[in-house]
């Protein structure tokens, strides 16, 4: 069976069932409107609208969706005993995150939270938290295009705090 | 959307040009936090996620990478309330005249919750005394 999505920009989708029910939002919003897997009339007669992911995000939600839909359910370790998050991104998907400029990254990242779709979430999270590691103050700031609102107080302090880690 | 908005006349300026006089009324839809100088340039789609998206990319790196990523108001207000593990805590006393963590220890020591909020101070106004002490948990 298939489900019909739409998206902001009007565009219909027509996904496998299973591959709708990887995100959390549309299976919710499937079972609100009584869509079942059994039940094609429902599923024809009824489209899931997607008011937040445009046409094109969609197209590469459904195409990390189409390679993970036989996945096992993944067990994210959250805080080991360092206390952090891990997660290992996949050669595969490596190469289906590697080629977005990080304005679409941020778009799919966006498009991954509100379909609470966890596993292509976690991939773009560790991607951008990756792409982080081991750069410094100045550096973070260039990359992502963040401007510094920071006082000279308050940058102080932080460099106070942080002068442990600075090289 | 932003093609068919009718405040756009595409036959006088650029669409660029056009899209950066567009940058404050996009930021405000955004928030606040995304603000950046007014600028279509400027545009930091990092800060367009809520917070919990950030802490969860921040929960990713380790205590250093996470301490360096404060570079701004919001950031650094995000990871001040952000907890941190470590497996040993070193306090040394002569550098550190308070330290206002909250250390709870698991059933077995090996590893210790730290929340970290370190306040450094200089030798003056510390504790006189000169001895290096080091605690292991």
């Amino acid at each position: 069976p298939n489900v019909k999505l739409v998206t902001s920009d009007n565009e219909e989708f027509v996904v496998d069932f299973r591959i709708a029910k990887m995100s959390v939002t549309v299976s919710r919003l499937m079972e609100a409107m009584n869509m079942s897997e059994t039940d094609d009339a429902s599923l024809l007669s009824n489209s899931i609208p997607l008011p937040n992911v445009t046409k094109a995000v969609m197209a590469r939600v459904i195409e990390w969706c189409e390679k993970h839909k036989n996945d096992e359910p993944k067990e994210e370790k959250e805080n080991d005993k360092r206390g952090r998050t891990t997660h290992v991104v996949s050669d595969w998907d490596k190469e289906f995150l590697k080629n977005d400029e990080f304005g679409r990254l941020c778009q799919l990242m966006g498009a991954a939270n509100y379909l609470e779709i966890k596993g292509l979430f976690n991939d773009i999270s560790q991607t951008i938290a990756n792409m982080i590691h081991g750069k410094k103050s100045d550096e973070i700031a260039e990359m992502f295009n963040i401007h510094c609102d920071l006082t000279e107080a308050e940058k102080k302090e932080i460099r106070k705090k942080t002068a442990w880690c600075e090289d | 959307e932003m093609f068919n908005d009718p405040g756009i006349d595409l036959s006088t300026k650029s669409i660029l040009e056009q899209m950066r006089q567009m940058t404050p009324r996009l930021s405000a839809q955004i928030g606040s936090n995304s603000e950046v100088d007014g600028e279509f340039e400027n545009y930091c789609p990092f800060l367009t996620f809520p917070n919990e998206v950030i802490s969860n990319i921040l929960s990713r790196l380790s205590p250093k990478d996470r301490l360096k990523a404060r570079v701004n108001k919001r950031l650094n207000a995000i990871e001040a309330d952000s907890k941190y593990f470590e497996k040993e805590l070193n306090i040394v006393e002569e550098e550190v005249i308070c330290c206002r963590s909250s250390i709870e220890f698991e059933s077995d020591s090996i590893s210790s919750f730290v929340r970290t909020k370190m306040f450094f101070a200089s030798r003056e106004s510390s504790r006189t005394e000169k001895s290096r002490h080091t605690r292991r948990q």
